[in-house]
């Protein structure tokens, strides 16, 4: 199953992400919760899409053994399998110190999204008692997220994105507005979404498109990898190379896991793209 | 007045100034009638006399207020650790000091299982103190090649899992994860660092999770409490109180007369679903009410940071010795802020954990604000752990109606560790600062954690005390405290910050007839001896539990 992680400050969005996204989902979701208190993920919502919200605790185990990831991961391998498990993080967690968990039984990392509210983040990192939780919570991130843009100033908006290019230089940034963004960048492609290289204009401006181009070995798929724009926030599919070997390919932003591909088809990359 | 019990003693001490000392205890209906000489107590009219405690020293039951059910419930399991440790059934486990004593008695452990593919979980096992050496599967894989065996760490962030025991959960031949360690040929060494990779053990870990939540930890613990004089515990947020079912369970096992001692449970600020923190402290209080006279719900534990040994503690400049990143918030500073104002509004009981001083500053400026806007001058809110507390801090603390809990014992277990790998000499000096507390005026008790450290006031009170290190150094001389001073924070101090100064903590008319009995009096004795003291038995609201 694969896992999102949402992160990002106390007050970046996350859970109207959550809540955008459970309106307008065909996935089967579970989401996991981690901040207690700010829980305004809408009910009806949730009933509709997944089967319930299910609660992580803080904490390391020296605090609570029985709390936190092991039962609420344990929960979810007991459900129906969802189609994608999101995680919304505390507005305090380290996404480095949770990403493991995306890796255990039965689950596998999808990427980091790091919420970053443009408006609000001068004053995080100018505090010391916050300054390193947030650079740790950004320069972890696969894709940022930039939230509240509409509502902050051209001159913080520019400090904002200077700060995360210093932190997550390789990481892509998407522009989050009401909660909004698409699925298709936030989660990756759904089976049902019809894959055309097709110009999206709304929420977030972003191009599909499916490369089918010959590779020669490994080495050159990487290098090709290595080379992508800063404005691919995903790529995904299976390609042959002209000596035979076949790849499976999962790009989200700064994150990329190139593994042999068993199975024999082979049907190209799907390239996302924002700007 | 109706028939009562009159207990005599070598010596009563009541932790009052204004009757210090009496000779008995006159007890009825679990609560205290008088202490006194017995011919004062007899003119209430007809009693028994009972000479149990003959001769004994008693004091009040002390009170720990702050424990975990993790130390009734680690106990499903056997102890491997380096420092001899007590059970609840009385046996002293002997500290194991080498990877190979360790090995051996795991062979002993392991040939007492009958089924030979039987999982074994073991804890406590801490190579801090093995000079680095670490313990991998090879090493247990020679205690058995079909047994899973699982060697749980003390530091609760690591485990090693024998080569049975990573077939059976099906990851022997090599995995990909982060914190779990290689061999050349790909195939993992054992150890599983950090909770991710140790729930690999699934079945191991799924053992330890039930083992938390099973009823017969609750009475574990209460002979542990029994064995340690402890009349009161406290439970620190480790239990879910949140969820009813648990509530209930604590309910049945613990509020019997029979129980050897009192439970006050606190609910986790991270716990539950609650849509704000009003409608968290709604269901505390609602909670509250649920309460028996043995089982309390009612106060609210945050944790604010990690670990100082762990390196996750919020610490201010210069940090922590070897440059290392600062460590983690567990609650985001302004939900707690949102969370203290709430609870301290509707007058809740609140302690935070706070290990280092940065999260004392939250809590200070946030108390502060809190006092302005709803002043309430008797709160009792409580710095619990208050490990890198600052004379200033704790001056700031006295203004605003702190309490701290110190955490005593990390002299003994981790202060050569802090002196030399985490804070250096001049702060591991001053941690954990009971005179600093009690010169600066902030009322305190000291705390094991347990299981952090063993559940045991008189060894705890050696702690303070004496600051003896594990390797024999004393840590910071004038931070040690009189034995009078400690044996306050064990008792009517450590009541005053659960708010039940009233009932418990010192002896006199009209309290619950709570009280530890001694085979010495920690007074009397040379105070590098006070963990040695017997504890002959307790009473708990009149009943008497004898340790035999």
């Amino acid at each position: 199953m694969p896992v999102t992680l949402l992160a990002g400050y106390l007050g970046a969005g996350k859970t109207t992400v959550v809540n955008q996204l459970l309106a307008s989902t065909e996935r089967r979701l579970a989401i996991l919760v981690n901040d207690v208190g700010q829980i305004a993920v809408d009910a009806e919502l949730l009933s509709r899409r997944t089967d319930g919200v299910i609660e992580l605790t803080n904490g390391c185990v020296c605090c609570s053994l029985a709390g936190g990831f092991v039962d609420a991961l344990e929960e979810i391998r007991n459900r129906p399998r969802p189609d994608h498990v999101v995680i919304e993080l505390s507005g305090v967690a380290e996404p480095a110190r949770i990403v493991p968990w995306a890796s255990t039984a039965g689950f596998r990392l999808d990427g980091v999204m790091t919420l970053v509210d443009v408006d609000q983040i001068a004053d995080r990192h100018g505090h010391p008692r916050t300054r390193d939780t947030v650079e740790r919570q950004i320069s972890a991130s696969d894709v940022v997220l930039r939230t509240k843009i509409d509502l902050t100033s051209p001159a913080d908006a520019s400090a904002a994105d200077e700060l995360i290019a210093r932190l997550a230089p390789s990481a892509p940034v998407v522009d989050v507005v009401d909660g909004i963004i698409d699925e298709a960048l936030l989660l990756g492609v759904y089976r049902s979404h019809a894959v055309a290289e097709t110009a999206h204009p709304v929420p977030n401006p972003h191009r599909v498109e499916v490369v089918d181009r010959p590779f020669e070995d490994r080495d050159g798929l990487d290098r090709w990898l290595a080379q992508r724009s800063p404005e691919v926030v995903r790529i995904k599919g299976a390609v042959r190379c002209a000596d035979g070997s076949l790849w499976r390919v999962d790009v989200v932003g700064a994150r990329q896991r190139v593994v042999t591909d068993e199975r024999p088809e082979s049907n190209g990359l799907v390239v996302i793209s924002v700007g | 007045m109706k028939p009562f019990t009159i207990f005599t003693a070598r010596r009563v001490v009541t932790m009052e100034p204004a009757n210090p000392v009496g000779e008995a205890v006159a007890v009825v209906d679990g609560r205290i009638l008088g202490v006194g000489t017995v011919e004062e107590l007899s003119r209430w009219g007809d009693h028994v006399v009972d000479t149990t405690f003959a001769d004994a020293v008693i004091y009040p039951g002390f009170v720990e207020a702050h424990s975990h059910q993790l130390e009734g419930g680690m106990w499903a399991f056997e102890y491997v650790g380096f420092f001899d440790r007590r059970g609840p059934d009385g046996v002293v486990r002997p500290g194991l000091t080498s990877i190979d004593a360790v090995v051996e008695r795991l062979r002993d452990l392991s040939d007492a299982i009958e089924d030979p593919s039987e999982s074994m979980v073991v804890w406590g096992f801490d190579p801090i103190y093995l000079g680095g050496e670490r313990m991998m599967a090879h090493h247990l894989d020679a205690v058995s090649e079909v047994r899973p065996i699982c060697v749980f760490h003390a530091s609760g962030h690591l485990a090693t899992v024998n080569t049975a025991l990573m077939v059976a959960e099906g990851f022997a031949d090599g995995i990909e994860m982060e914190g779990v360690p290689l061999d050349e040929g790909g195939r993992p060494l054992g150890e599983l660092q950090e909770p991710a990779a140790m729930s690999l053990a699934r079945t191991a870990m799924g053992r330890i999770a039930a083992a938390m939540n099973d009823p017969a930890a609750i009475d574990r613990l209460g002979l542990l409490a029994r064995r340690a004089g402890c009349t009161t515990l406290t439970e620190l947020g480790a239990v879910n109180v949140s969820r009813p079912d648990l509530r209930q369970m604590w309910l049945d096992a613990a509020s019997n007369d029979d129980y050897p001692t009192r439970i006050v449970m606190f609910h986790n600020g991270s716990h539950g679903r609650y849509a704000s923190h009003a409608e968290l402290v709604d269901a505390v209080v609602t909670m509250a009410a649920e309460s028996t006279d043995r089982v309390r719900f009612g106060p609210v534990k945050i944790v604010l940071d990690g670990s100082i040994q762990g390196f996750t503690a919020r610490l201010n400049w210069p940090g922590y010795l070897d440059d290392r990143p600062n460590g983690l918030w567990l609650y985001t500073p302004e939900s707690f802020r949102e969370l203290v104002l709430e609870c301290h509004r509707r007058g809740v009981l609140l302690h935070v954990h706070c290990n280092g001083d940065e999260a004392v500053d939250l809590f200070i400026e946030v108390m502060a604000e809190a006092e302005r806007l709803h002043p309430q001058p008797d709160h009792r809110y409580t710095v619990q752990h208050c490990q890198l507390t600052t004379p200033s801090q704790y001056r700031q603390m006295a203004a605003l109606g702190m309490n701290a809990n110190i955490f005593a014992n990390h002299i003994f277990y981790w202060g050569d560790q802090h002196r030399d790998l985490t804070v250096g000499p001049e702060r591991a000096k001053r941690m954990d600062a009971c005179a600093t507390a009690a010169r600066e005026g902030v009322r305190f008790s000291i705390h094991s954690d347990a299981s952090v450290t063993p559940l045991g006031h008189l060894h705890t009170m050696w702690c303070a005390v004496n600051r003896l290190t594990a390797t024999g150094h004393v840590l910071g001389p004038d931070e040690r405290i009189s034995v009078d001073q400690a044996l306050r924070a064990v008792t009517i101090d450590a009541a005053f910050q659960l708010r039940m100064d009233h009932e418990i903590g010192s002896l006199h008319a009209g309290k619950l007839a709570d009280m530890v009995a001694l085979d010495a009096d920690p007074a009397d004795v040379d105070p590098v001896t006070i963990a040695d003291i017997g504890v002959v038995g307790t009473v708990v609201g009149g009943v008497v539990h004898l340790n035999t």
